[in-house]
């Protein structure tokens, strides 16, 4: 068969791709990616189409829509067209003559139609990719295995000693029956053991039947004990019955009081309070307790209004009232002097008195008026001789000398002084002309000068002076004269007018008149003086009489001797009142701190006693009185019933009594005597005996629980027999199937061996003997599988594949694959393709896989797809023809 | 008065299993859930104030049942005073010289059914209600009819039968309904794994735990109510697992995970972990694929699955030119039409070797 023409209308990244092979020797040329799998792939997706959709898609065109192609295919003679559209999964076959195209129908798959080999044949056979760089050794081995597994399983994979052993295997694991180490010895061990348990366990099953049945008659045994029992009791039963009710008619009075009492005790039970009598009596002490202090209280409370009284009384004391500071020395002092001065004043005043009555007799006026007109005319009298006096010129002539004498002392003293100023005057001039400081000094004489003429001055103002008195005195001289005759005449009326002829008797008038005058006046001077004096001592008075009113109004008194005396009393008690007042204050807290106390416990008690009668539900202690004897009533009845309680529980014991009643009702009261000991003997007999029949019941369950404890279950076993046997059965079977497996494949092997072998070993050696241009003449594959060649070169020596040459191994190997396909396709003369196959090759195993290729095109189509350039360099080297495409 | 009841037969105690994929300890587990199932029927019937359990037979399985479990059954009734129960004793209890029950201290409360050759009747006055019963005494056959056929019915009382029958068997005591459906008020018939209502009033309850994969649908005890010519019940499911049994149909151009699939959605999930499944695998499937690691792949999703192979590997129908290459299609070849179901295996197995020795490779 020739693959003529590719066409790639869309498959992978080609679109309209065309390719043309040779019918001989075609050499592809691509670097990688350029897509010589593409093509191989093409080439068998074409003739078998995609095992699988991840090809599918791999090489789905993503530049074009379709995805499909054309190879043009001949046997030489006949040229077919196989058209594929793998999108549309279409498949048409042409058979093309030069006249019409005709289409081949029913045909699934072109690989299998053209070359008579399915899709795995051909790609065990003519598909040659990658061989791997393996020594000669590596290589020779494979081989070698190859050759023997198709000469006995058609297949290169399959050996049929592995096959076997495995078949052999299960056989051998299953084992036999009566070899006791293999499984099936072990499960026919195990089942015959289980038969002996099914055996003992259906024995078991008999005996705990056996068991059950005896047990079963001795419940009947025990059943008939039981119904002797019963008629003995029943009879027992009677005669205690009658004794009940001897019992019963006992009890009846005592009954009867106790449902008196219970009639008595529900009357009160209403009322019955849950207090407690201790609790009682505390609260009747707290109360006692409490009334006494109460009294206490009242008594110190009133002793405290007593206290109060007697300070209030104290403390209106005027004792009380005087300060500290208060000076009753100077009080008492000053008081006495007032009562003095008052004493002294009242005598004063009685002497005023006596004095002015005294003098009351006396016509002062009078007396004046005598005594002036004798002193005017005295006073004449005097005036007269006055101016005879005056008249007299002694002082007229004294004055005139004193005159004179001035006059003189004027003078004098003036010229002594202008002397002195002279010559004062002399010496300066003397000192200025002379210049001469000493005469200076005269200069002093002017100091003279000057006194000399202040004395000059001054006696001659003095005589002046005595001029005009001079001239007065002349003058006055002429006036006396004048008055002294007016004077006497008045003086002659005055006496006259008095009564008197003469001035004598006038002048002793006069005395005695004013002697009288004299006394009047001295007492007059003695009155007044009183009067100061009570004037003086009653200012003096005022103001002792102010500081003692000042100091009583501090005591808020009036000034009495009353008064005074009480101060001075009070002041004298002062300190003992105070002492007192302090006393009875000390008293008064000291009694109000004991109130304060008693009332904090009369608190307390009241409380605690509050307390009590809250916890007792009590509103008063009287309540609980009432409440405390009921409950005293009520214990005493309820241990009044206690008591006939207990005496009727002695006499009819833990039985109700209306039970007891009941049950004897029917009763007559005499008793019916039985010999009571003798039937419960008989009755303790027969229990023993039942007993001794439950005891033995009670060990055949015993006996049939050891016995299934001890065997297994049947079901179990008869389970566990079950499911050996069908596994002795399905182990059997399964031997049965290795061996019928066993038998069919050793008849294909054997049918293999006898029909493929020899078909195989020829087809090799001829290929073989053709490939290495009849070096070697044949392959033989000896009864054991040995495999050797026959070397023409050595005389037909045998030589074993491993001592071959990489390159003869490599001929030996497409020999083999020739082989197969030519017996497997019926010698179709199928393209081979080889896909970068000699890639890892040196180039002098290349040249001879190039010798061999160039010889293979031969005889049939060889297609060499390569990513190096040195396969097509060689072969033009070697002269050999090829087509050659390059990518 | 209504009389409230509960019907139920074939509990099986301590029954025997010999389901062939069953584990041991699998049927130990079983065994022990039909207890369950009847403690469940005690608590019911305290619960809901039963007044009388009616037991339609093969309460338990004389031949395995222990003394200790049956004082154990004993003790339970015992513990519903109020209810009275009335057992019958059928094919797998049969009264007779072998059953325990008479050995049994039963309280007052049980009423066991010991006539075998004639119609025993139970009154209750109390209720006015009668019930006619007997008991079997072989495993194998009954055929005494004519008892329940003679059976002379008051009509003032509510007449209850309580039998353990195969009506429509040769040997099982065989009834015809048309004679006993206007007799009775309520039959209440036992014998039957599954639930059936033959008539209104004539009803096999059915296990409460079902036993085998023969017995699948709903399962439990019968709860009702009971008047003179008026009966109403239902069935109250009480069972903890299911026999589910699916049939899967394969065809050989399905893949490895297709027919996976297929088993694994077969039913509810919920199903799935907690029922016994069976799937009956019928149709062809293709030799490339290995239905043994399919089924052991299946089993991680379910509580209990076994598989019933009843499809045949198919090879794809293609012949070449030259000789058949590979040595399993010529395996295959050898077995093609060979339907012997040890030859069947015997290919599977074969098959799987060849699998797995290119697998290998």
């Amino acid at each position: 068969m020739y693959i003529d023409r590719l066409h790639l209308r869309a498959f992978g990244k080609f679109v309209h791709k065309r390719i043309f092979f040779s019918r001989k020797f075609n050499i592809i040329y691509g670097e990688n990616e350029a897509g010589k799998s593409t093509i191989h792939n093409f080439i068998e997706a074409m003739m078998y189409g995609f095992d699988d959709t991840d090809k599918f898609n791999k090489y789905k065109p993503w530049n074009s829509s379709m995805y499909k192609g054309t190879v043009e295919i001949s046997d030489g003679e006949n040229n077919n067209l196989i058209v594929r559209d793998f999108l549309l999964n279409t498949l048409q076959i042409f058979k093309m003559s030069n006249d019409e195209n005709t289409l081949i129908e029913n045909v699934e798959v072109p690989g299998e139609y053209f070359f008579n080999i399915n899709k795995i044949s051909f790609k065990n056979t003519v598909s040659i990719s990658q061989l791997g760089n393996k020594t000669e050794k590596e290589l020779a081995g494979e081989l070698k295995k190859k050759i023997i597994n198709l000469s006995n399983t058609k297949d290169e994979k399959v050996s049929i000693d592995r096959i076997m052993y495995r078949l052999h295997s299960i056989k051998e694991e299953a084992g036999r029956e009566d070899d006791g180490k293999t499984l099936l010895g072990q499960y026919a061990l195990r089942l015959s053991q289980l038969k002996e348990a099914r055996e003992n366990s259906l024995n078991a099953k008999r005996q705990v039947m056996f068991l059950a049945m005896e047990k079963k008659k001795l419940q009947s045994k025990i059943h008939e004990i039981s119904s002797h029992i019963e008629v003995m009791e029943k009879e027992i039963f009677q005669y205690e019955l009658s004794l009940e009710k001897q019992r019963y008619l006992k009890a009846l009075p005592v009954k009867k009081e106790i449902d008196e009492l219970n009639a008595k005790i529900k009357s009160i039970e209403a009322e019955i309070i849950n207090c407690s009598k201790e609790d009682y009596n505390e609260a009747v002490e707290i109360e006692n307790s409490l009334y006494s202090m109460k009294n206490d209280r009242e008594r110190l409370l009133e002793e405290v209004e007593e206290c109060k009284l007697q300070l209030e009384t104290l403390c209106t004391d005027l004792a009380n009232k005087i300060p500290d500071d208060f000076e009753i020395d100077k009080l008492n002092l000053d008081y006495d002097i007032y009562i003095r001065n008052n004493e002294k004043i009242n005598s004063l005043r009685k002497k005023i008195q006596s004095g002015k009555d005294s003098i009351a007799s006396i016509n002062l006026e009078e007396i004046d008026k005598f005594i002036n007109d004798y002193k005017k005319a005295e006073d004449i009298s005097r005036k007269i001789e006055i101016n005879n006096v005056l008249t007299d010129n002694g002082n007229y002539e004294l004055m005139k000398k004193f005159g004179k004498s001035n006059r003189i002392r004027s003078v004098l003293t003036g010229f002594l002084g202008t002397i002195f100023v002279l010559a004062g005057a002399v010496s300066a001039y003397g000192g200025y002309y002379y210049g001469n400081i000493n005469y200076y000094y005269g200069g002093v004489a002017l100091l003279p000068g000057i006194i000399s003429y202040v004395f000059s001055w001054k006696s001659r103002n003095r005589a002046l002076s005595a001029k005009k008195e001079i001239e007065s005195m002349e003058c006055e001289f002429a006036d006396y004269s004048l008055s002294n005759n007016k004077l006497s005449e008045e003086k002659e009326e005055i006496i006259k007018r008095n009564g008197f002829e003469k001035f004598d008797t006038m002048r002793k008038t006069f005395e005695k008149k004013c002697e009288e005058k004299l006394l009047y006046e001295e007492k007059i001077k003695l009155i007044n003086y009183d009067e100061n004096k009570i004037n003086e001592i009653s200012e003096e008075n005022q103001e002792i009489e102010k500081n003692i009113k000042k100091r009583l109004n501090v005591l808020n008194l009036q000034l009495s001797q009353e008064n005074i005396t009480a101060i001075k009393e009070a002041y004298k008690r002062k300190d003992k009142v105070k002492e007192e007042v302090s006393k009875i204050k000390s008293r008064i807290d000291g009694i109000n701190n004991d109130i304060t106390k008693l009332n904090k416990e009369i608190s307390y008690e009241e409380k605690r006693l509050a307390m009590i009668l809250a916890s007792n539900g009590m509103e008063s202690v009287e309540s609980f009185k009432e409440g405390v004897e009921i409950n005293e009533k009520y214990r005493e009845l309820t241990e009044r019933r206690e008591y006939c309680r207990n005496i009727l529980d002695n006499i009819i014991g833990d039985v109700d009594f209306y039970e007891l009643k009941n049950r004897t009702k029917n009763i007559p009261d005499e008793v019916k005597e039985i010999d009571k000991k003798d039937i419960q003997l008989n009755i303790f007999k027969l229990n023993e005996e039942r007993n001794k029949y439950l005891n033995h019941i009670n060990d055949i369950h015993r006996e049939i629980e050891d016995i299934e404890e001890s065997t297994r279950g049947l079901a179990e076993i008869e389970e566990e027999i079950d499911f050996y046997e069908e596994k002795i059965s399905s182990i059997k079977n399964r031997i049965k199937i290795a061996e019928i497996a066993e038998e069919k494949i050793t008849k294909i092997s054997d049918s293999i061996k006898g029909d493929f072998m020899p078909l195989l070993r020829k087809s090799i050696s001829d290929n073989f003997s053709y490939l290495t241009g009849e070096k070697y003449t044949q392959v033989v594959i000896d009864e054991d599988m040995n495999i050797a060649v026959m070397s023409k070169e050595e005389g037909d020596r045998k030589i074993d594949l491993e001592n071959l040459s990489g390159g003869t191994l490599d001929q030996l190997y497409l020999s083999l694959r020739i082989a197969l396909s030519n017996i497997l396709s019926g010698n179709q003369n199928i393209p081979l393709i080889f896909d970068d196959s000699f890639v890892q090759y040196d180039s002098n195993r290349l040249r001879k896989s190039i010798e061999m290729l160039a010889r293979e095109s031969e005889r049939r189509q060889v297609i060499l797809f390569t990513c190096q350039n040195r396969e097509a360099e060689l072969a033009k080297e070697m002269n050999i023809k090829f087509n050659y495409i390059i990518l | 008065m209504e009389i409230k009841f509960i019907h139920t037969s074939d509990i099986h105690l301590g029954k025997k299993f010999n389901i062939k994929n069953f584990s041991l300890k699998e049927r130990e587990k079983r065994r022990q859930e039909l207890w369950d199932a009847f403690d469940e029927v005690i608590k019911i019937a305290r619960d809901e104030s039963i007044h009388y359990l009616f037991i339609g037979g093969d309460l338990t399985e004389g031949d395995y049942i222990k003394y200790k479990e049956l004082n154990s059954i004993s003790s339970k009734f015992k513990s519903i005073p109020e209810t009275k129960v009335i057992i019958a004793c059928g094919q797998r209890d049969p009264y007779n010289i072998n059953n325990m029950y008479e050995y049994i201290e039963w309280p007052d409360n049980v009423y066991i059914i010991k006539n075998t050759d004639s119609v025993e009747e139970l009154y209750f006055p109390e209720n006015n209600l009668c019930i006619h019963s007997m008991s079997w005494d072989n495993h194998e056959r009954n055929e005494k009819s004519q008892a329940i056929y003679d059976i002379s019915v008051d009509s003032n009382k509510i007449n209850v039968l309580l039998l353990h029958c195969h009506m429509d068997s040769k040997d099982k005591l065989p009834i015809n309904i048309d004679v006993i459906k206007n007799k009775f008020d309520y039959c209440a018939m036992g014998g039957r794994h599954n639930y059936e209502q033959v008539n209104e009033n004539i009803v096999y309850c059915g296990t409460p735990e079902p036993l085998s994969f023969e017995e699948d649908g709903e399962h439990g005890i019968i709860i009702g109510t009971l008047r003179k010519k008026k009966v109403e019940y239902s069935l109250f499911p009480i069972a903890k697992r299911k026999f589910n049994v699916r049939n899967i149909n394969l065809d050989k151009s399905y893949s490895f995970n297709k027919i996976l699939d297929l088993i694994k959605f077969s039913g509810d999930t919920f199903s799935n972990i907690k029922d016994y499944v069976r799937i009956n695998l019928t149709g062809t499937v293709s030799t490339e694929i290995s239905m043994e690691e399919i089924e052991n792949e299946a089993r991680q999703f379910y509580y209990y699955i076994e598989f019933e192979d009843n499809y045949s590997y198919r090879t794809e129908n293609k012949t070449y030119k030259g000789n058949e290459f590979n040595i399993i299609e010529s395996y295959k070849l050898q077995f093609e039409d060979s339907s012997d179901k040890l030859e069947q295996q015997a290919f599977k197995l074969g098959l799987e070797v060849l699998r797995k020795e290119k697998v290998v490779n």
